[in-house]
């Protein structure tokens, strides 16, 4: 009995050292948002929401914050359909441009009244209706181990069905369609890519089953093929790494994020064929009777603000959407990013309509391979 | 107080236990009925205290006819004693005492109990380590707690070693003339039952008709 | 008090407790009906017809080979280890008894996904498995060896799952086998070594040793078959090239269900989940026939009777099975040596450095994440209501089911006891999919009821609660109320001295286990909405520890995290122990 409670009063201890100091920060009171109560961000583990980035917003405006976590991109979709009788968030940030049109077609968005016009165009050609402001882009891509495919044991691909050869069986890690929006985002280039390359017997389903067949893993979500199977990245730290992979999807600034982190150092690079990226806009929207729609505003609005938005690299590792958007010098972020030229050409309509039917073609593909 | 059992029967699946038994006891009488196991003893005590439903027939305590269940005034002492685990001697004794006493009274009664079954000092001890004979005798001693008017004891004896069973015998008798209780003793053992009785049945006078059924 | 008329309705058990029955059974079943109701509805095909058009999948065909290949060389190492374990604990006396029965139940409570980081960091460059020149992660060396030589593809992953099922079962061995050996009368074995069989070891071992451990062990086996066979953070992790049924079903249990919106998922879903129910259906009720063989009873001798008997245990036995325990501890304490960890990596190199930042993060919370004291209060919250909940509804039902026996309803107390059971055969990912595609779909306003996670909490306790306080109750011999029907006793009074009291230590267990359960549960509340400021402990581990991990503190945090987590559980199954032992001294 004495060894419990000393233990439990050794745990204890350090709480009273916690004891937040109260400072006089100049912030707003919190807003008689009164029966409204925090605003709730329905998001995954977007890593612009920092700290000091939410504090500012309760500390400018007033709004409290509280965060509802989904799985991914998909998982945000999901948890919006769940709950669509009795919605349990105010504003959803993270869907991306592969899951948006089903989020509108499904209902699940309410009109925003957010300003725009600060948004670079190209960005906004993508998708400028009511329902959802985009907050970040990307463009999603191969990445390589430059150790692995150095011209010797593998040679740079300058086709994707170089990846359906001998010499790279088994080393190749997909995130799943079904789960993940990068591996959604890289199946739906796959379409572009195949519709536009000379070979016009093949589409992307006999690459993907190409690729089942030379041993492609595939797992469900980006961390799990990023962190654990791709061996060029910062996985290799990690507990659990197997590194049995040399190419995975990323994003084509992945390999700047790694020199970011590791002092301008990175042995991954992003594989440039035409039409093998995509690019990825994330957008955030109201909920659909949801409620709270001053303080969700406020929070579109503030992310989109110059002091927030153009710190995006830093902040959530994804581009900004303002115009004239650049890569930060520091640490070869800049440097060891990649730009693709020719980016899969599909139309967020197109993907709304036929996304459903891919994904079946995909896990048709995967199920043969595995018979 | 007088009590009689008038024209009882015990009814089982495969026939009675006993019927159309006829028992009178006098106030203040020990009466003692011998017999062998599995005739039916325990089951007329059962019966005697409530504990056990007559089939037909009457229970009566002096002029009182009685309702079937359970009386206060009538009380059983079990033949192996049934003391509870988690109480200590006196919290056992305890335990036959009425709620309306208050705890000091409580207290004064049980050591005298203690003191009178010889007891004394037994207060705080733990039941698990108590011998056959004394569990036998906190269990008397809560009964006596109980100021019954009727006692009904279901071999008592059974579970004391041999030396010390016939001094069991002669204290409890003490006791319960000492108290006027009026008392209907079964045993196997003859020599017990000459030292408790006042009057001593046999089985076979008291239910003459040999019964269909087993003993439960 | 009157005794000698018990029947107020028909079966003798009272109209309250009639409703309780139904409540618990309805709760036990209700979620899953209305799940699969939802899936039928949703897909427009029954549950038959989903099978067998799941069952064309290979995914799922080799999903179900190696869940039941791995759940066969699970049992088979478990038992294999357990049993010695059991019988060696049981029959000798040992120092720090309950601290060392309650380190040997924490990993059955501790949350996959610590327990899946603990053997990672085991496994690992850096970790004492690895360090012995075993590598089970990468397949290097000699167990590179062994995958070219058979042709197998991963045997160091299968290997690492195979010892983490050991790890995690070998508790259930102990609890069921380790009582019957203490509490054996020691005159049947005295009296067979005075016959001709039972003069050597092996006839003592075939002629006492398995009639009496059998039934035991078989229940124990069949449980662990159970739990190896509905694995699935452990698999994900440590096997990641594998699936079992319950995996497949994680993955996609939070898209079923929804009308209109991938429909081939609630296909897979129903198909995999009726499957699965109906097997494990089956093996519950094998193991409960045997289990109620196993507890018509042995002849009860006093434990420490025995103990004292054939005293502390031989120095081989010692060694083995205070080695095992060290051994047991291993995933546990990587886990809060990884709290005071962090890598640096700088280019091409890393290093680790310690360091206190971890639990400074976890003290102090962030936006995403409460601090660790709130999150505590949040576990401890749910875990008390639960308790609140599950302990008088647990007593009800075992109150009826005995009343039922007693009054000679065995077959009516027998079919609703299985009914009461039918939780145990639903593994935590269908829980979970019962509360989503089934309550949430039905009625969604419930997501807004902030104490929604200890609705399956309470469901996935309730068995273990109805399975300690029944037999509890039924050992409680009738002479004690027919005693105190024979004193002045008030009702309170009456039902203390006659049943309270004696259910005092059972309740203690059953109330302990509650706690640790909530504290640890993870798979059911994961799929319900979590929203940041209810988050258990064990929901925020997970969390905190899927995060991206470019930022090296990610670790450190979610290890001190799952530390608390521990420590707190380790606590509440000291009490468990304590009143256990508590019941031994006093033979109540």
């Amino acid at each position: 009995m004495r060894t419990m409670l000393i233990t439990l009063l050794l745990f204890l201890a350090p709480l009273s050292g916690c004891l937040l100091e109260t400072e006089d920060d100049g912030c707003v009171s919190a807003q008689g948002s009164g029966g409204e109560g925090p605003l709730r961000i329905l998001t995954y583990d977007i890593a612009a929401f920092s700290d000091e980035m939410l504090g500012e917003f309760t500390c400018n405006t007033g709004y409290e914050i509280e965060l509802i976590y989904a799985d991914d991109a998909g998982g945000i979709l999901e948890l919006l359909l769940q709950t669509q009788q009795a919605p349990q968030a105010h504003v959803a940030i993270g869907l991306d441009n592969t899951y948006l049109q089903s989020a509108i077609d499904f209902g699940l968005l309410a009109e925003h009244d957010v300003n725009t016009t600060h948004i670079d165009p190209t960005v906004m050609e993508r998708y400028s209706g009511p329902f959802a402001v985009p907050f970040d882009q990307g463009d999603v891509c191969l990445n390589y181990d430059e150790r692995e495919v150095d011209g010797e044991n593998l040679t740079i691909p300058t086709s994707l069905w170089n990846l359906t050869e001998p010499a790279w069986k088994g080393k190749t890690v997909f995130p799943s369609p079904l789960t993940s929006s990068p591996g959604r985002a890289f199946m739906a280039a796959t379409v572009s890519y195949f519709e536009n390359d000379e070979d016009e017997s093949t589409d992307a389903f006999d690459w993907w089953q190409a690729m089942f067949e030379n041993g492609a893993t595939v797992t469900t979500g980006w961390t799990e093929a990023y962190e654990i199977h791709y061996s060029g990245g910062y996985g290799a730290w990690v507990d659990g790494h197997l590194g049995d992979a040399a190419l995975t999807v990323s994003y084509c600034h992945s390999p700047g994020v790694e020199a970011y982190y590791s002092g301008n150092w990175t042995v991954s690079t992003s594989l440039l064929l035409p039409r093998a990226s995509f690019h990825q806009i994330e957008y955030g929207g109201l909920v659909n009777g949801g409620g709270n729609v001053e303080a969700a505003n406020a929070f579109l609005t503030y992310l989109l603000s110059e002091e927030v938005n153009r710190n995006m690299p830093v902040n959530n590792l994804m581009q900004s959407v303002l115009v004239n958007a650049t890569w930060p010098e520091s640490e070869g972020y800049r440097y060891h990013t990649d730009v693709p030229e020719v980016k899969a050409d599909l139309s967020t309509e197109r993907i709304g309509a036929e996304m459903d039917a891919w994904l079946l073609a995909w896990t048709d593909e995967k199920n043969e391979a595995e018979a | 107080m007088r009590f009689e059992i008038k024209a009882g029967t015990v009814n089982v699946e495969n026939g009675a236990i006993f019927s159309e038994l006829d028992l009178a006891v006098a106030s203040g009488e020990i009466v003692t009925i011998l017999g062998p196991s599995g005739c039916g003893k325990t089951t007329l005590l059962r019966a005697c205290c409530g504990l056990t439903a007559l089939t037909s027939g009457e229970r009566w305590l002096g002029d009182e006819a009685l309702e079937p269940g359970i009386h206060p005034d009538i009380t059983l002492l079990f033949q192996q004693p049934v003391l509870y685990p988690h109480l200590n001697v006196a919290q056992n004794i305890a335990l036959g005492g009425s709620k309306a006493e208050g705890k000091k009274q409580l207290a004064e009664r049980v050591n005298a109990v203690l003191t009178a079954i010889g007891l004394d000092g037994f207060q705080q001890r733990g039941v698990a380590s108590l011998s056959g004979g004394e569990a036998q005798r906190v269990a008397f001693g809560r009964a006596l707690m109980q100021d019954p008017k009727v006692m009904l004891l279901d071999e008592p004896f059974a579970s004391v070693d041999v030396a010390r069973r016939l001094a069991l015998a002669e204290m409890t008798r003490e006791h319960l003339k000492e108290r006027n209780i009026t008392v209907i003793h079964v045993t196997h053992d003859e020599d017990e039952a000459n030292i408790m009785s006042d009057r001593l049945l046999r089985w076979s006078e008291v239910q003459p008709a040999p019964p269909d059924g087993e003993e439960e | 008090m009157n005794l000698a008329s018990s029947k107020r309705t028909p079966f003798g058990v009272h109209p309250i407790q009639w409703l309780v029955l139904a409540f618990v059974i309805a709760l036990g079943i209700g979620p899953l009906s209305l799940a699969f109701t939802r899936l039928w509805a949703v897909t427009g095909i029954t549950p038959w017809e989903a099978v067998t058009q799941v069952y064309e999948l290979p995914a799922a065909k080799d999903a179900l080979t190696f869940a039941v290949l791995e759940a066969t060389v699970s049992t088979v190492f478990t038992v294999a280890i357990g049993l010695p374990l059991a019988w060696a604990f049981g029959r000798y006396s040992w120092s720090r008894m309950r601290l060392k029965r309650s380190l040997l139940f924490l990993p059955f409570v501790t949350p996959p996904i610590v327990a899946a980081a603990g053997f990672l960091a085991l496994l690992s460059p850096g970790g004492i498995v690895y360090a012995l020149g075993i590598d089970l992660r990468g397949e290097t060396g000699i167990i590179g060896w062994m995958a070219s030589a058979t042709g197998w593809e991963h045997p160091g992953h299968f290997i690492a799952l195979i010892t983490a099922h050991v790890w995690f079962n070998l508790s259930l061995v102990v609890r069921f086998v380790e009582p019957v050996v203490a509490q054996l009368d020691p005159r049947w074995e005295e009296q067979l070594r005075l016959l001709p069989a039972g003069q050597t070891r092996l006839g003592r071992i075939q002629h006492l040793w398995i009639p009496i451990l059998g039934p035991a062990t078989t229940v124990a086996a069949a449980y662990t078959f159970f739990f190896s066979f509905t694995s699935f953070a452990m698999v994900k992790w440590l096997a990641p090239a594998s699936n079992t049924l319950e995996s497949l079903l994680g993955e996609m249990g939070g898209t079923a269900g929804i009308e209109g919106y991938r429909v081939e998922a609630s296909l897979a879903v129903l198909g995999i989940a009726t499957f699965q129910t109906v097997m494990m259906l089956l093996m519950l009720i094998l193991a409960g026939r045997f289990e109620r063989k196993h507890s018509q009873v042995l002849s009860l001798h006093h434990e420490e009777a025995n103990r004292r008997k054939h005293g502390a245990a031989p120095r081989v036995w010692s060694w083995f099975a205070n080695g095992l325990l060290i051994m047991l501890l291993a995933p546990l304490v990587s886990v809060v040596v990884a709290s005071f960890r962090v890598r640096s990596s700088n280019g091409a190199t890393a290093g680790y450095e310690w360091t206190f930042e971890g639990w400074k993060r976890a003290w102090s919370g962030d936006f995403s994440t409460v601090p660790v004291y709130d999150a505590l209060a949040n576990s401890l919250t749910y875990a008390v209501i639960t308790l609140l909940v599950a302990l008088p509804l647990g007593y009800a039902v075992a109150s009826s089911l005995v009343t039922l026996r007693r009054e000679g309803h065995r077959r009516v107390a027998g079919m609703l006891d299985s009914l009461c059971m039918l939780p145990l055969s639903m593994s935590a990912v269908m829980v979970g999919l019962g509360m989503v595609a089934g309550i949430l779909r039905w009625y969604p306003d419930l997501f807004s009821f902030p104490y929604l996670p200890v609705v399956p909490h309470v469901m996935l306790v309730l068995p273990f609660v109805i399975r300690l306080l029944t037999p509890a109750m039924e050992r409680i011999e009738p002479k004690f109320a027919e005693q105190a029907s024979l004193l002045s006793l008030g009702p309170l009074a009456f039902w203390w001295h006659s049943r309270g009291s004696f259910l005092v230590v059972p309740a203690t267990m059953a109330a302990s286990l509650c706690l640790a359960f909530s504290l640890g549960e993870f798979g059911a509340t994961y799929l319900v909405v979590r929203v940041g400021s209810w988050d258990s402990l064990s929901i925020m581990v997970d969390q905190v520890a899927s995060r991206p991990k470019f930022d090296p503190f990610v670790l450190p945090t979610a290890m001190a995290l799952a530390t608390v987590l521990m420590v707190v559980t380790l606590m509440v199954l000291t009490v468990n122990e304590r009143a256990r032992a508590w019941r031994v001294r006093h033979e109540v």
